[in-house]
């Protein structure tokens, strides 16, 4: 079963779930609190919108692209949800959900029809979604329906509906990505892009399914937020396009594209996580957590540069 | 088996004129040429005479500009590589497609890959088959090894069981046997013959020319973008390849070389000097001498050009310039220590080619004439009027983008550039990749010229010809090690191969026995 590449790339994820483990442990050494059912339930919570994002943050870099709009599509889901959820009840949710995709294919159409550079493309994109998100919800409010509250968020126990939803999701791409053809597509996409047209690959296919992908995912990222706070904020994903990049690269995906394992990707979503909650747990300046996570960054960029060029 | 009714009516591949300009460079000039079911035609011409171009056309990766082709009688113009894929054209690339990031299994049947019901891919069957196709070839590799670990030569053997297990009508091998010492290049020709017999047609360039009169049923020569020669086996000798790929004599092409230098002093010597990529190897450099290296791809070429160069500098051992020792650790201290050197990939390494010939010139060139940090434009311009008569740079003027002329013109400027000031030692590889043969014989005279003043050449070259004609005396290189030389009078291209495989007991490995 796990032959070829995808035993590399696993390899990848490697150090992601020592460093988790890492910080379960340290966590529940400093504090007594932490391994409280309603400390871990709140873990796994905090886990999904984080989880989902990164997710479809990794499928973006294996192709050797990156995607800086995703906070933004996240508040403009929470924005999306909040002014229809009501109304519209469960039809907010698919029409959320085409929404983020939408965002998706407009960096798309303008890496492929206007050749724009990825990065800068996407970063227009998140100026876009940001000032649109403004326009239709100036500043926090609206109301989200308590329903779908009762339906995710209801339940005390660390294994439900957040948890279990962000698994389904990781395990499907993981077998997309592992053992599909489109999945080996991206990788070899990401890989080299050069060899990849010359065997058959169509860049635009590529391009168009993991931005749409990435924006998708973001979108479901934003709901689950906007659900949780019962309502909508037009600034609250920003945080998000570092902290999904971050957990990408922290997973071993390569920034360059072609390599890395989803699994990574959970396993590091889930150590920031961490990091957040023992910052919490242990009440220090919030401030500090933003160094944190910047230097998080920093050190999980320097490991895996230092590793490539140690196997080269 | 493709004797269908109808189809046999139609050779397999038929090129009507085509023509094909990059920029205002014309690259191919009315090429046409058939080419039958079962047969296998092999491709001539020296780097830049448009042969990858040609092959690229033909396989979907470039559009041509006029002319037209058929494949089985139907007109055939394929807009990219899946379409020529779909119509049963593959193409091995010289080692450029393999990607690196997935094995050789997952390269060999990519897009192809054995699914099951659900679409997944079944990875442990793939490996299986892949394992006895690579065995049923004939080539040693591990199917589960991933791109990037693979040397060039296992590169080019991914490549080429990729392209057959495509099962086409049409196999072009570009340069299949370039990197290929000469046992494992005979398996890739036993191949040939197998595809062959099966009535697959067969296009593979190649600058062997032994290989080319044994295997070709039919050669086709460009020189500079036009057919010079079309001749079935048996109709053409060795000279006459040679005579259509060069255009004239060869001794006209390449200055004349004294009969010794046995009295010339040493003017670069290298003493057990070696880097991570290169074994501490030593060799001299008289004044006025022409040392050739050659060897199959990727034997450290690269590394020892970067490292005379200062760009990837040696570790260990002592670089001497005329009996002093120095340190070359960046390109500026090679260039302050007399070294002038340049690269292969001029478009990147050393042209910026947006900017005019007077700007790309003056780079670096005149910086004495600096006052105050700028440079005078007429210090300039008369340095580029200078040099562009003096290297024959054909253009329209100084200001013309160096973006806009043939390769020759272009290297001609980066010569410009680095012989403003004599150098002690002149490091060149391959200094006519993609140069047309009058811009080549040009270059080869100014080479000329330069070691009757006394400089020190090496040059780096995978052009047999081009080193033979050039050279004094050459090196051969074997995984980054010095694995023979021969001197002018033995110099004879299966010399140089042989030299060029490494040492007996690594001769083999690639393939099974």
């Amino acid at each position: 079963m796990l032959e070829g590449s995808l035993r590399s790339n696993l390899f990848l994820s490697a150090p992601a779930l020592v460093l988790t483990l890492l910080l379960v442990s340290l966590t529940g050494v400093l504090s007594p609190s932490f391994l409280t059912e309603a400390n871990l339930a709140n873990i796994a919570v905090r886990l999904l919108p984080l989880g989902l994002v990164a997710l479809g943050q990794a499928i973006v870099l294996f192709a050797g692209r990156i995607d800086l709009s995703v906070g933004t599509i996240m508040s403009l889901s929470t924005a999306i949800m909040a002014l229809t959820s009501v109304s519209l009840g469960w039809f907010s949710l698919p029409l959320t959900i085409l929404a983020g995709i939408a965002c998706g294919l407009f960096t798309a159409a303008g890496v492929i029809v206007l050749r724009i550079n990825p990065l800068v493309m996407s970063l227009a994109t998140a100026a876009i979604v940001k000032g649109v998100t403004l326009l239709v919800l100036p500043s926090p409010g609206g109301e989200v329906d308590y329903a779908l509250y009762e339906l995710f968020f209801e339940s005390e126990s660390p294994f439900a509906a957040p948890l279990l939803i962000c698994l389904l999701a990781y395990l499907i791409l993981a077998l997309v990505m592992g053992w599909s053809r489109l999945g080996r597509s991206i990788y070899a996409f990401g890989s080299d892009a050069k060899a990849a047209f010359a065997n058959g690959v169509s860049g635009a296919r590529i391009d168009i399914t993991v931005y749409a992908v990435a924006g998708g995912l973001a979108a479901l990222a934003g709901i689950f937020l906007s659900i949780r706070i019962l309502s909508g904020d037009p600034l609250i994903g920003e945080p998000y396009t570092l902290d999904s990049v971050s957990a990408a690269i922290l997973g071993g995906v390569a920034l360059q594209g072609g390599r890395g394992h989803v699994f990574g990707v959970l396993a590091a979503a889930l150590a920031l996580v961490l990091v957040n909650n023992m910052f919490n747990l242990l009440s220090l300046d919030t401030n500090l957590q933003a160094i944190a996570k910047g230097l998080i960054f920093v050190a999980a960029l320097v490991f895996f540069m230092r590793k490539k060029q140690g196997e080269a | 088996m493709n004797t269908t009714q109808g189809g046999t009516e139609h050779p397999l591949l038929v090129v009507s004129d085509v023509s094909k300009v990059f920029g205002r460079n014309p690259v191919l000039r009315g090429v046409s040429f058939t080419l039958e079911r079962g047969e296998v035609l092999a491709l001539v011409g020296e780097n830049g005479a448009g042969k990858s171009t040609l092959m690229n056309i033909i396989s979907g990766g470039l559009s041509f500009d006029e002319g037209s082709m058929t494949l089985d009688g139907r007109d055939y113009h394929p807009d990219r590589p899946v379409d020529a894929i779909r119509q049963g054209v593959a193409i091995a690339h010289q080692e450029t497609a393999v990607m690196p990031d997935l094995t050789v299994a997952e390269n060999i049947y990519f897009r192809r890959e054995p699914v099951n019901a659900l679409g997944l891919v079944r990875q442990a069957r793939m490996h299986a088959d892949c394992s006895a196709l690579l065995k049923e070839l004939g080539f040693a590799i591990d199917p589960r090894r991933l791109g990037r670990d693979l040397s060039a030569a296992e590169r080019q053997l991914v490549e080429i069981a990729r392209a057959i297990q495509l099962r086409p009508k049409l196999l072009i091998l570009d340069e299949p046997t370039a990197s290929l010492s000469v046992q494992a290049a005979e398996i890739i020709l036993g191949l040939m013959a197998r595809l062959k017999a099966l009535g697959t047609s067969v296009i593979f360039i190649s600058h062997r020319m032994g290989e080319i009169i044994d295997a070709a049923d039919r050669a086709v020569v460009l020189k500079d973008g036009e057919l010079t020669l079309e001749a079935k086996r048996g109709a053409f000798d060795r000279d006459d390849l040679i005579h259509a790929m060069v255009g004239r004599k060869l001794t006209n092409i390449f200055p004349a070389r004294p009969a010794s230098l046995a009295n010339a002093a040493t003017a670069f010597e290298l003493r057990a000097a070696g880097n991570s990529a290169l074994a501490p190897m030593s060799f001299a450099v008289r004044r006025g001498e022409i040392l050739g290296i050659s060897g199959l791809e990727g034997q450290g070429q690269r590394p020892l050009a970067g490292a005379l160069c200062g760009a990837q500098p040696f570790t260990a051992g002592e670089v001497m310039i005329e009996g002093k020792a120095v340190r070359l650790p960046s390109p500026a201290a090679a260039i302050a220590a007399g070294i002038a050197s340049i690269p292969d990939d001029r478009k990147h390494d050393s042209l910026a080619l947006s900017l005019p010939i007077r700007m790309n010139m003056s780079l670096f060139a005149i910086s004495d004439k600096a006052r105050f940090g700028f440079l005078p434009l007429v210090a300039e311009r008369d340095f580029g009027a200078a040099a562009r008569r003096r290297f024959s740079i054909r253009s329209t003027d100084l200001e013309q983008p160096v973006g806009e002329l043939s390769g020759g013109n272009q290297q001609k400027v980066v010569f410009a550039r680095w012989l403003t000031h004599v150098p002690k030692l002149l490091v060149l590889y391959e200094p006519t990749k993609g140069v047309d043969v009058q811009s080549k014989s040009e270059i080869y005279h100014l080479i000329g010229e330069l070691v009757e003043k006394g400089v020190a050449v090496v040059v780096i070259s995978s052009d047999l010809i081009e080193l033979i004609g050039l050279s004094d005396r050459i090196l051969t290189l074997y995984e980054g090690k010095i694995s023979g030389e021969v001197a002018r009078p033995d110099f004879s291209e299966e010399r140089i191969m042989a030299l060029a495989a490494g040492p007996e007991t690594a001769i083999g490995e690639l393939v099974h026995a």
